[in-house]
């Protein structure tokens, strides 16, 4: 999904376009979550796991 | 014994046939294995993909080494770069090692003034757009660069800046000094030699990271099982998490490979808490340097925790405020928000928010992305 960018002013949200005032709140949707991260971090982290074995495996075979 | 196959690549260009000749009848004398294209890779029959097939022996290969003279090679306009190019990033790609050269005059050309003319080119794109250019664009720009020589392939320049974004070293290829071959593979056996003891080190580590990915996922499992009583106190507990939220960079992403520092946010100074109560959301506590504000109405669209709260029972988000210089992270988890305080680098703006939001929010989330999960439960579970 797209992030899209929102403001808070004047006590309502709206999309956010253009300069915006300085005591404007910005947040984004659509962003990736602690989760998403969470599993993207796991998931490479096995790869690293995998591939450091399977070099060393390769490097010290004799 | 098993033999180090060496991939030596370069595009087909006459200046560097008798180096390609020479360095595969060194490197076979001293034992290795080459692989050349002229030599003991292909012809391979018609319906076989040479391309493919070259990249294939890339990846069976112990180490990449690339000439990069004054021309690009094969360019392929559906990806955007050469067949030497493809042959550079799947050797990286693989996490095999890679030692470069390149004609002299064209790597002090290319440190001298290409790389700098390029980089002002695309970050005047980047402010522009907002978008990394892709590789046609700086191609056009480097046929009008008056920098890069004409006589040079304009995707040679392209193919340097790629080899100095991943920082690696290029070496000086001149005509009448020949490649000391022997001391680069000294290197790289003492390299080797340095790393190799440490296997049994390297494997426990792996292991433990392994085991603690595992523990980790035991805890969030039981964690929903269980009812917590909440802390004595809340403020004590905000700022046991608060402590360990480190400040950073913001790097962006340009594709895969390029990354800039675009800002940095500075460690967490504050953190608050809000309960779902009575149909508003009451404060509950707060740490470090942030004011209480005593509730806020759940349709107050002026409150990050009321905005958090009404997106949902696991919501989280980023929010930024110019006025304040700071990024607040909140998290909901059942009638609770958590928010985290971050004051912002000099550099941030609304504008500068609105174009890096992603790197922004992933600079603050991905290195505390177990921390939130933790939170996240313990809040969930604490007895109503």
């Amino acid at each position: 999904m797209k992030s899209c960018v929102w403001v808070s002013k004047n006590g309502r949200v709206s999309e956010a376009d253009g300069i915006q005032p300085r005591d404007a709140l910005l947040f984004a949707t659509g962003t990736a979550t602690s989760e998403d991260l969470l599993l993207q971090q796991r998931i490479a982290a096995e790869q690293n796991i995998r591939l450091i074995r399977s070099r060393l495996a390769e490097a010290t075979r004799r | 014994m098993g033999k180090t196959k060496i991939f030596i690549s370069s595009v087909s260009e006459d200046g560097l046939k008798p180096l390609r000749r020479t360095a595969f009848r060194e490197l076979e004398s001293l034992g290795h294995e080459p692989l050349m294209w002229e030599e003991n890779l292909g012809p391979w029959p018609s319906y076989l993909n040479p391309v493919e097939k070259c990249l294939e022996a890339v990846g069976e290969s112990d180490l990449y080494v690339l000439f990069i003279g004054t021309k690009a090679g094969t360019y392929d306009p559906v990806s955007g770069i050469t067949v030497t190019h493809s042959e550079l990033i799947s050797a990286l790609d693989k996490g095999i090692a890679a030692l470069v050269w390149a004609d002299v005059q064209v790597k002090a050309r290319f440190f001298a003034s290409v790389a700098y003319r390029l980089d002002a080119y695309i970050d005047r794109y980047v402010e522009e757009t907002g978008q990394y250019p892709d590789n046609g664009r700086l191609l056009d720009f480097l046929r009008t660069c008056e920098e890069a020589d004409a006589h040079v392939d304009p995707y040679v320049w392209l193919l340097l800046y790629d080899l100095r974004q991943r920082g690696i070293y290029v070496e000086d290829l001149a005509a009448a000094v020949p490649i000391d071959w022997k001391s680069y593979f000294s290197d790289l056996l003492r390299r080797g030699l340095l790393l190799l003891p440490l296997e049994p080190s390297i494997m426990d580590n792996s292991l433990r990271l392994e085991q603690a990915g595992q523990s980790f996922d035991l805890m969030t499992a039981l964690l929903p099982q269980v009812r917590l009583e909440p802390p004595g106190s809340w403020a004590d507990w905000l700022a046991t998490v608060s402590q360990r939220l480190q400040g950073r960079q913001v790097k962006h992403a340009y594709g895969s490979w390029s990354r800039e520092t675009v800002g940095h946010y500075e460690a967490c100074n504050g953190a608050s808490l809000y309960r779902h109560e009575g149909g508003e959301l009451r404060f509950v506590a707060c740490c470090g340097q942030t004011s209480a504000v005593r509730a806020f109405a759940l349709d107050d669209q002026s409150s990050y925790v009321a905005l958090t709260y009404g997106m949902g029972s696991r919501a989280e988000g980023v929010y930024y405020k110019e006025a304040r210089q700071k990024f607040f992270y909140c998290v909901r988890s059942g009638p609770y928000v958590a928010t985290f305080h971050f004051p912002a680098g000099p550099s941030w703006s609304n504008l500068r928010y609105m174009r890096y939001k992603d790197s922004v929010n992933n600079a603050i989330i991905g290195p505390n992305t177990q921390m939130i999960r933790l939170v996240s439960l313990f809040l969930g579970g604490m007895r109503q």
